[in-house]
């Protein structure tokens, strides 16, 4: 059996590595969520929430560590030797120049990475993350103090608000890994959201410029990737843009949906795998304030989904009057 | 609907201001639409353009600032465009089609590469940043290390601690279990969406005595404040001070407003003194409070005696602790 992974229309994989990354993401969010949203409900400690949540990843990562296994096992020859005779290395970079891209992309991306684990980045204006995280692993409760003060609520908070997963996700892991919530929040979380997002943007490098047999498609895609890595520090300059977003708040649910969510979903709606695009709906909603769960990735998947809709009927009809 | 109006237009020039990443989109769109023949990704362009103009358009913009709520500011409507897809997409198919027409022609293709990246780098700030980090920094290791001796302090008792803003600000981020009177949330507004709850009038009172305590050194202060703010409201202009987070905004909006008008009088002058400040901390559970070393020594002696315990010094701080 050669493979059971499809080439689309386009000329690119229907599925691709990074998918499954993102995917995987996706669904530690959901079990966050749930577990989270089960300790509300009941009104469990955090404790128990944070066992559960270990338990629920444990279990999906044992699973996924089984089914990565066997995806290696067999894509594995095919990797190390190619069926033309070629080496990796050469597979990798065809042309001199594509290997300069690379390398600019890779200290970019390097110099990224040591910004946000050694620098004192965060930007914390309207954010305080650090604080709830704080004040779960204080109290062993959640939302019960008011994150600010340490004291009691005395109205509360809004119920859309307190449906967020994040702050749990997080906790969860300060608690299980010992670190404490100011280096979970501020350098593993974004260390994490950095290298998700470059792998949102190489898949969508991958749907953009698709296997042609011109072969420039491999130049293409590294230029583009050495661009986005350009265009992040370049736009680090304000609160609201993608580099600023990335580099100075990784931890925040709006910079994990447009930096991760909204790249993977673009690059899911060029593939038309529209299953896997509304994943990021409620992915979205658990992470995100949104109206009544209809963010921004609902609207980008329909526009786009219309769009690309309305393109193929007319190319379809060019086609019949040809 | 006028405010959403207006936000969506001072949303865009202030979103426009420092950089210009979204004028690079805008060529880049217009480079993908009229520059070339060929025309792919077809679905992604229109919708990017489209959405381009409904981001600036300043209808269109409330419309979409409407659709977010008001908890996201302007430039979140921009999470609907794909800015850094659509731009690289649009630079690498310029850049690769211009070196595929000049292969071999380094003389040629050598300067446009440049003047592609110093096009990018002047559209940031070229490394300015929105705030200046080295002296947040230094404000934030200062904090660590006062909150961190205080918190070795505690014997079984919960340190609640009424500080100076620089403190406050890091409390609670370096040690939840600290309590504090109020939290950042009451000079940065933003935070007040997180939640129902508002400051009271006395504990505003403290906070705008304690940052006069910093600036002036004095332990007295005199106080202007609203009187009959607004319909159904009894605590004036603290409460929307609170809720808003502005409230040297608010004060100041009140000098500034003649008095005698329904509903935004000002009242007379008030004398807020050290021991009446002190004592609604007390009764707010406070058990730790620390004032700035450029205090005046008569505001340390009269803590000393409202307090009846002696002054540390810590940092650069005068610490009192309440046994």
């Amino acid at each position: 059996m050669r493979s059971r992974v499809y080439k689309g229309a386009a000329g690119v994989k229907k599925r691709l590595f990074g998918d499954y990354l993102i995917a995987g993401e996706i669904i530690v969010i959901g079990l966050a969520a749930a577990a989270h949203l089960a300790a509300t409900v009941f009104g469990w400690s955090f404790g128990r929430c944070a066992m559960v949540f270990a338990g629920l990843a444990g279990a999906v990562l044992a699973g996924c560590g089984a089914g990565l296994l066997v995806y290696r096992m067999r894509s594995e020859k095919r990797f190390f030797r190619r069926e033309d005779g070629t080496s990796v290395r050469q597979a990798c970079f065809e042309s001199p120049a594509e290997g300069w891209m690379y390398a600019v992309f890779g200290v970019m991306v390097l110099s990224q990475f040591v910004f946000i684990c050694t620098g004192d980045t965060n930007y914390r204006q309207g954010d305080m993350t650090v604080e709830t995280v704080g004040s779960f692993l204080a109290t062993d409760a959640l939302y019960q103090v008011n994150p600010m003060t340490g004291l009691p609520y005395t109205q509360g908070i809004p119920s859309r608000l307190k449906i967020l997963c994040l702050p749990t996700l997080y906790a969860s892991l300060s608690k299980l890994t010992g670190l404490s919530p100011m280096t979970v929040v501020w350098k593993v979380i974004p260390a994490v959201t950095l290298v998700s997002s470059y792998t949102a943007f190489t898949l969508l490098s991958f749907s953009l410029f698709p296997k042609t047999e011109e072969g420039t498609y491999r130049k293409k895609r590294a230029c583009f990737m050495t661009i986005v890595s350009l265009l992040i520090w370049v736009g680090a300059y304000q609160a609201g843009m993608d580099g600023f977003q990335l580099l100075c708040g990784g931890w925040m649910g709006v910079t994990i949906r447009n930096l991760v969510f909204l790249p993977w979903l673009l690059s899911l709606c060029l593939r038309k795998r529209w299953l896997l695009a509304a994943l990021c709906i409620p992915a979205e909603a658990c992470i995100v304030w949104t109206l009544y769960g209809c963010g921004v990735c609902m609207p980008f998947l329909l526009g786009m989904g219309i769009l690309q809709h309305c393109f193929r009927e007319t190319g379809t009809a060019a086609m019949r009057r040809k | 609907m006028t405010e959403f109006l207006y936000n969506a237009w001072s949303g865009w020039t202030g979103y426009t201001d420092d950089g210009k990443l979204p004028v690079l989109l805008m060529a880049v769109l217009l480079f993908l639409w009229f520059g070339r023949k060929q025309k792919e990704q077809r679905a992604l362009l229109l919708y990017a353009s489209v959405m381009t103009v409904c981001c600036i358009l300043p209808m269109t913009a409330a419309v979409l600032m409407l659709y977010q709520t008001k908890f996201y500011n302007y430039e979140w409507i921009w999470s609907l465009v794909p800015v850094t897809a659509v731009t690289a997409f649009g630079l690498t198919v310029f850049w690769t089609e211009y070196r595929a027409g000049n292969a071999g022609q380094w003389k040629k293709v050598l300067p446009v590469t440049l003047l592609m990246l110093a096009v990018l780098l002047f559209c940031g700030s070229l490394g300015k940043s929105v705030w200046d980090r080295e002296e947040r920094k230094e404000e934030r290791a200062r904090a660590y290390s006062v909150v961190e001796r205080l918190s070795g302090r505690g014997a079984g008792e919960r340190l609640c601690l009424w500080a100076p803003r620089e403190i406050m600000e890091y409390a609670r981020e370096k040690d939840a279990g600290i309590l504090l009177p109020y939290g950042r949330n009451i000079w940065d507004g933003f935070l007040n969406a997180y939640s129902y709850d508002i400051y009271n009038e006395d504990t505003v009172m403290m906070e705008q005595w304690m940052e006069n305590l910093s600036m002036t050194g004095e332990a007295d202060m005199e106080a202007e404040l609203l009187e009959d703010a607004g319909a159904g409201e009894t605590d004036g202009v603290n409460s929307a001070a609170a809720r808003s987070g502005e409230t040297e905004d608010v004060l100041q909006e009140a000098e500034d407003t003649e008095s005698g008008q329904p509903g935004s009088g000002i009242s007379a002058k008030q004398m807020v003194t050290l021991e009446e400040c002190v004592g609604k901390a007390l009764e707010q559970g406070v058990n730790c409070i620390m004032i700035t070393a450029e205090s005046s020594e008569e505001a340390v002696a009269r803590m000393e005696t409202a307090l009846g315990t002696g002054a540390e010094v810590l940092e650069g701080y005068y610490l009192f602790v309440i046994q």
